[in-house]
């Protein structure tokens, strides 16, 4: 039996990253999808006036949901910032111009289809598939950041979030259509992140490789070097 | 021909004010005060506007919309400010006679007559859904914005497509500005618009001589720049959480926020929460029905009007992004769970080496 | 013979173009065709739709008539649905409805029609002090019929829109006038045959009276739609809801979409229109028609109103269970429901047909055709029931010329936009004439009771008749006759509203403030498949609106409108439409200029865009 080594992949930097955008995404759907139906009223019976600060109102999950829009924002520009410092913040650049990149995307897709063994495949640090994945999500992310401050912009057409952002409610034909866009990529952002934890948690039962905590120390365990470690130099 | 001196004094404004409101303008449009005698004669020998006002595939509500306008009086915008010299639904004269009418005032005033749009040409059949004088409407627009000084595209047929443009558009009518793509278009969308939008945009044109600063879509930014949600009087009941849940229910009564009946308020660009309608009488929230957002782009084939969320085409169901959103969550984790035990009997009996 | 065009026939709504084949020795009009020249699609556009947004999209048929095509669908769907809507939303869309027809019909006179009749020409000769006096005359001659008008509500402490009749008023519009024919803009004045001698059939004091009211008028015509803007939120195009109307009701709180200072704004108006009517468009028109029928013997025009008019009722006095079911027939005060033949040859020799709730749905009765409009059907020879209605575009271009380049139209062939609807195989005309003529007939024969309404209508004809001194027979089936009916209607209308008014308030007193029966709002509450049938009596005529609701959705909508009866196009067996038969009916004194026939076709009062949907 070989034993495992240790290798150091995730920088502090990313890995607060990814904790503060899990903790904002989730406070960004559950206020989200209140406001898209907001089905709980706290505030019957109230003067409207005096509602503000007594219950769960809209105007206060509203506020929750663009302060916590905010630190998205701050954290994906943190985030791309921290890629372009450092290299080894590049891991979900799917490198598609390379053969490896399909021959393994087969392999994973083998694997994950139950065709293969999942040790069968050639070690890495990140699948192809993956990568791919979190680069979409990098784009879900974007995409709801720029409709979301063009929603909030929008407010003020002239004003200062209005002018950066505001050209995305005319592309998207309107600000109901861009209302209906926002709406259904935050699903799909959700649907991502149950699939995302599955198959951490799958990568971690199969291989052993420390997955989970990997995001939280920066480590994790291979029992040879990882054919993408490379990458990180 | 009546001047705008003249037309100003027909309604009793004094010599005096009438040299303040040169010197006004005068500094409006930029100029430098020496040019305020200039500008003075130009205003006592200047004819009043010449409009040409033309109907395409239309319900004539935004003609309606129009004489209904307060301040100012349709009859004083009509009459006395401005020339309209032809408009098939106020027209005395008919037939070949208005038609000739129509080209003449063009040559008359080529370069600086304005062409009223009202309606939108329909593309299908060789614009054959939609005929003047034995000719496509399509024809008749290009041949009437050739010599015009600016279009103004009345509603939102002419601004983006309307009710006929909606699916599956069966003439395929299109807004004015994808058939006419070198003048200035003003665009005062709407299902009408509002009498006193219109009639203003026709005062800044008249009274400045010039275009009103219009959005990036083309509107004049004056009565555009705001969402009805951002002015309407229901939404401290919107902040506050409170809603009309069903029409008719005790929260109706109050004249809380019609959200959660579909109202499209926030979606909407129009004056309807400032202005409203009729000199400030109502607006539809105020009715008690939430906005359709009829001022905005495609919002006929963003229904159903009653829902928040546009149904997704799910064979044989009503739902939204939110149901089937749930739905495929349920389905993620499930597949989760199931896959992961699959995974597990698959791996198990392989020992690690 | 000549071929006369007219295309565009303006001062109306929509696109229409007609031609008229006339003997040049006599000015007679040998043949006549009518064209609509437009189409949108509107009932395949509503296909596969909720059915609780259809309002919406019918109410864009027009914004003339705006807001019927919203109320006969919501009649429609809620006949096919079963929904039975309270009494407060049956007072306020009675109101909203009337409102349009005080409106509508004013817009008409005043701003369509007027210059058919008046000419800023002949009113700047016209002396001021004369036209004055003519004016108080006017007001005392034609005061016979607000006598017997009733108010329901007695509140008016005294008429707030009264016509001015001093010679400074009249002098000073006189120079206006006079201002603008010299400025050389005449704008809308512009390039008409002013020259035409039907100009000089009146007095020039009568025009400067008519010119006077147009500008007038169209100060006042928005106040007339104040009510559909308290109750719809605007006007064009109010607001609905099928199962009611969304104006709730609260008389504690002023957020309340009505309450009692929503409800004084509505009474205020509805006094506005009443006045308008009484004290303007009234003594107008019977001023007019005075001296064109009794000076000039001008009796032109009458065409299909001689021979067969239609009617279906309107003004449910309280809620009903539904119009297939019959029950819609019971509870209307308003039954001009029905087919009268021959009335131009006397009451008694007129032929009286009913027509109910289930003739309606008999697959017989009611048909369009289109063997010669630009559609398609499997056979053509056939009309076909609107609940199995087609809506096929199918353009085949004139006679001569090119196909967007037109000559002459193809009468032989397809010619028009316009579907020919059909009564029993037979063309009928609609409109307010037809109303009148219908319930005269029915009370002066004994088919009915009269209701409050309906005895109203026939003394304001009785009224008529004697200020003209001309049996009904004789003025009514004219182009003079149907713009002496819509007049009446209009009057009719607003004193109706005041009922309506005061029924509202005595239902809000005994404590009844609902407004909308949600109980099948949701779509699950909906059996599967459903028809429905919804009818009304438009400013123009007869509205029809058939459906076919499944699994939710839209199937099949079809809409059988007031112009499309009038202006249609001809059917298989030759019958022609009501503006064909009008424009026979004329003979013209200059057949390039001929003013006689816009009069007539204008006194349809033709909505294009209605009429082909
Ligand atoms: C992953 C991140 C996000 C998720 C999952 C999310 C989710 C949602 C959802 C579900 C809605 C309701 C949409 C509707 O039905 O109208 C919504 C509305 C909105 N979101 Fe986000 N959102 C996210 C990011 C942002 C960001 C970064 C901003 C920027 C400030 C933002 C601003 C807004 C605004 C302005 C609205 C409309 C609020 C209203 O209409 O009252 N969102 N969001
Ligand atoms: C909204 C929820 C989440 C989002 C959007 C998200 C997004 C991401 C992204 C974009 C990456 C790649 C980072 C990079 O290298 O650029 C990543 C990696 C990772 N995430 Fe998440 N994450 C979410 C929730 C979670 C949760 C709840 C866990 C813990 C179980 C988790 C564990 C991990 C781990 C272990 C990695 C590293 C995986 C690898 O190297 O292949 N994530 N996540
Ligand atoms: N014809 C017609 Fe209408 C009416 N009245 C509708 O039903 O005008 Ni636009
Ligand atoms: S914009 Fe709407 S309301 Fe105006 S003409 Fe078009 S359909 Fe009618
Ligand atoms: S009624 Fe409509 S526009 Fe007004 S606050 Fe509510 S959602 Fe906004
Ligand atoms: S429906 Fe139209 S009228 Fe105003 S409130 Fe909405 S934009
Ligand atoms: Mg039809």
């Amino acid at each position: 039996m070989k034993e495992y080594k240790r290798f150091y992949i995730f920088s502090p930097s990313l890995r607060i990253w990814h904790w503060i955008n899990f903790l904002s995404i989730m406070v960004l759907f559950a206020t989200g999808i209140y406001i898209g139906n907001p089905f709980f009223i706290g505030s019957q019976g109230v003067e409207a006036a005096l509602v503000h600060g007594q219950s769960l109102t809209m105007g206060l999950i509203r506020e929750v949901h663009f302060i916590a829009g905010y630190i998205l924002l701050a954290s994906f520009i943190f985030r791309m910032l921290i890629a372009l410092i450092d290299g080894r913040d590049r891991l979900f650049i799917p490198k598609v111009w390379k053969s490896e990149f399909w021959s393994r995307l087969g392999e994973t897709l083998q694997e994950y289809a139950l065709v293969k063994d999942s040790s069968e495949g050639s070690l890495q640090i990140r699948n192809p598939l993956a990568r791919t994945a979190y680069f979409l999500v990098y784009i879900a992310i974007l995409f709801m950041i720029i409709t979301g401050f063009g929603m909030y912009g929008m407010s003020d057409p002239s004003g200062f979030w209005a002018s950066i952002f505001g050209w995305v409610v005319w592309s998207l034909g309107g600000e109901f259509p861009t209302h209906m866009w926002h709406h259904w990529v935050a699903w799909l952002i959700i649907l991502f992140a149950i699939v995302h934890v599955y198959l951490v948690i799958r990568e971690d039962f199969t291989k052993k490789t420390g997955e989970v905590s990997s995001m939280f120390n920066g480590y994790k365990f291979f029992k040879k070097e990882p054919a993408d470690l490379k990458e990180l130099k | 021909m009546e001047t705008f001196w003249e037309a100003f004094k027909r309604h009793g404004v004094s010599r005096r004010d009438f040299m303040k409101f040169a010197v006004t303008i005068t500094g409006m449009m930029g100029l430098a005060p020496t040019m305020v005698p200039k500008v003075v004669r130009a205003m006592e020998s200047k004819p009043r506007v010449p409009v040409i006002w033309i109907h395409g595939l239309e319900c004539t509500c935004c003609s309606e919309s129009f004489i209904r306008s307060a301040t100012p009086l349709a009859s004083d915008v009509v009459l006395s400010m401005i020339s309209l010299e032809y408009d098939d639904t106020l027209s005395a004269a008919a037939g070949d006679a208005v038609e000739e009418h129509r080209k003449k005032i063009m040559k008359d005033y080529w370069g600086n007559y304005i062409l009223a749009v009202e309606g939108n040409p329909p593309l299908g059949e060789e614009g054959m859904y939609c005929i003047i004088n034995g000719k496509p409407f399509v024809e008749h627009l290009k041949e009437s914005a050739e010599g015009a000084k600016a279009i103004i595209s009345w509603g939102s047929c002419a601004s983006w497509g309307c009710v006929q443009a909606a699916k599956p558009n069966p003439t395929t009518a299109v807004p004015v500005h994808k058939v006419i793509t070198d003048k200035p278009i003003i665009k005062v969308p709407g299902c009408p618009p509002i009498a006193e939008v219109m009639t203003g945009v026709i005062m800044y044109m008249v009274l400045f001589d010039r275009i009103p600063p219009l959005d990036s879509q083309g509107r004049p930014k004056m009565f555009y720049g705001n969402r009805i949600h951002d002015t309407c009087y229901r939404r401290a009941f919107f902040n506050a959480g409170q809603f009309v849940e069903r029409f008719d229910d005790e929260a109706a009564k109050k004249g809380w926020c019609l959200y959660k009946v579909g109202c499209r308020g926030p979606t909407t660009y129009n004056q309807c929460g400032s202005m409203r309608w009729y000199n400030g009488l109502s607006y539809p929230i105020q009715s008690g029905h939430g906005c359709i957002g009829c001022a905005e782009d495609n919002f006929w084939d963003n229904g159903p009007f009653y829902e928040r969320l546009t149904n997704i085409p799910v064979p044989k169901q009503e739902s939204n992004a939110d149901k089937v959103g749930a739905v495929a969550a349920a389905a993620a984790v499930g597949g989760a769970i199931v896959h992961g035990i699959a995974t597990k009997i698959r791996n198990s009996g392989k020992k690690e080496e | 013979m000549k071929r006369v065009v007219v295309d565009p026939v303006t001062r109306i709504e929509g696109h229409l173009r007609i031609e008229i084949m006339v003997d040049e020795a006599t000015g007679q009009i040998k043949d006549a065709v009518s064209c609509g020249t437009m189409f949108r699609g509107i009932e395949l556009i509503v296909r596969d739709r909720d059915p609780r947004d259809v309002w919406a999209f019918t109410q864009r048929i027009c914004g003339v008539c705006t807001s019927i095509h919203a109320q006969v669908s919501l009649r429609a769907v809620e006949d096919a649905l079963g929904i039975v809507i309270p009494k407060n939303a049956n007072y306020i869309r009675n109101i909203m409805y009337g409102s349009l027809q005080v409106h509508d019909h004013v817009v008409h006179f005043y701003h369509l029609h007027a210059l058919d009749w008046v000419s800023p020409v002949e009113a700047l000769k016209a002396d001021p002090v004369k036209t004055a006096a003519l004016q108080n005359v006017l007001l005392e001659k034609y005061a016979a019929l607000n006598e017997f008008m009733p108010d329901f509500l007695g509140r008016r402490a005294y008429p707030r829109k009264f016509p001015k009749a001093t010679p400074g008023y009249f002098r000073d519009f006189q120079k206006r006038v006079k201002k603008l024919v010299e400025s050389g803009q005449l704008g809308i004045f512009a390039a008409h045959w002013w020259d035409h001698p039907d100009y000089q059939m009146l007095p020039p004091e009568v025009h400067l009276i008519g010119v006077a009211h147009y500008l007038n008028m169209l100060d006042v015509q928005r106040e007339l739609f104040v009510p559909q803007v308290v109750f719809g939120g605007k006007n064009p195009h109010p607001h609905y809801i099928v199962g009611g109307v969304n104006c709730s009701i609260s008389m504690d709180d002023m957020n309340a979409p009505v309450n009692a200072e929503r409800l004084a704004v509505v009474e205020d108006a509805i006094y506005t229109q009443v006045e308008a009517c009484d004290l303007f468009y009234l003594p107008d028109i019977l001023a007019i028609s005075d001296i064109y029928l009794n000076k000039h013997g001008w009796f032109y025009g009458g065409g299909l109103s001689k021979k067969r008019v239609i009617g279906y009722g309107d003004y449910p006095d309280e809620p009903y269970t539904g119009i297939k079911n019959g029950d819609y027939h019971k509870k209307i005060l308003w039954r001009s429901n029905g087919v009268v033949e021959n009335f131009y040859e006397g009451l008694d020799k007129a032929k009286f047909h009913n027509l109910e709730g289930k003739d309606f749905a008999n697959p017989d009765i009611i048909q369009e055709f289109v063997t010669h409009s630009w559609y398609k059907y499997p056979d053509e020879s056939k009309g076909r029931h609107p609940w199995d209605g087609i809506t096929e575009p199918n353009y085949t271009g004139p006679k001569e010329g090119t196909k967007t380049h037109w000559k002459y139209l193809d009468e032989e062939g397809k010619y028009s936009w316009i579907k020919a609807p059909r009564w029993k195989g037979k063309p009928c005309e609609v409109g307010p004439l037809a109303r009148y003529i219908i319930v005269y007939t029915k009370v002066k024969q004994g088919h009915v009771k009269p209701t409050w309404l309906e005895e109203l209508m026939v003394k304001q004809v009785d009224a008529v008749s004697q200020i003209l001194n001309l049996p009904p027979e004789k003025w009514m089936p004219s182009t003079v006759g149907r713009t002496i009916a819509r007049a009446l209607e209009a009057q009719a209308a607003a004193h109706a509203n005041l009922y309506w008014m005061k029924k509202l308030y005595a239902n809000i007193k005994a404590g009844d403030t609902s407004v909308a029966n949600m109980e099948k709002w949701e779509p699950s509450t909906w059996s599967k498949q459903a028809k429905g049938i919804g009818l009304t009596e438009a400013p123009r005529g007869s509205l029809g609106h058939w459906c076919i609701i499944e699994n939710g959705k839209v199937k099949n909508y079809q809409c059988v409108v007031p112009t499309t009866w009038n202006g249609g196009a001809r059917d298989p067996m030759g019958g022609q439409g009501a503006f064909e038969e009008c424009m026979k009916d004329t003979v013209v004194k200059i057949p390039e200029k001929p003013v006689e026939v816009l009069k007539g076709i204008r006194s349809f009062d033709p909505c294009l865009a209605c009429s082909t949907h």
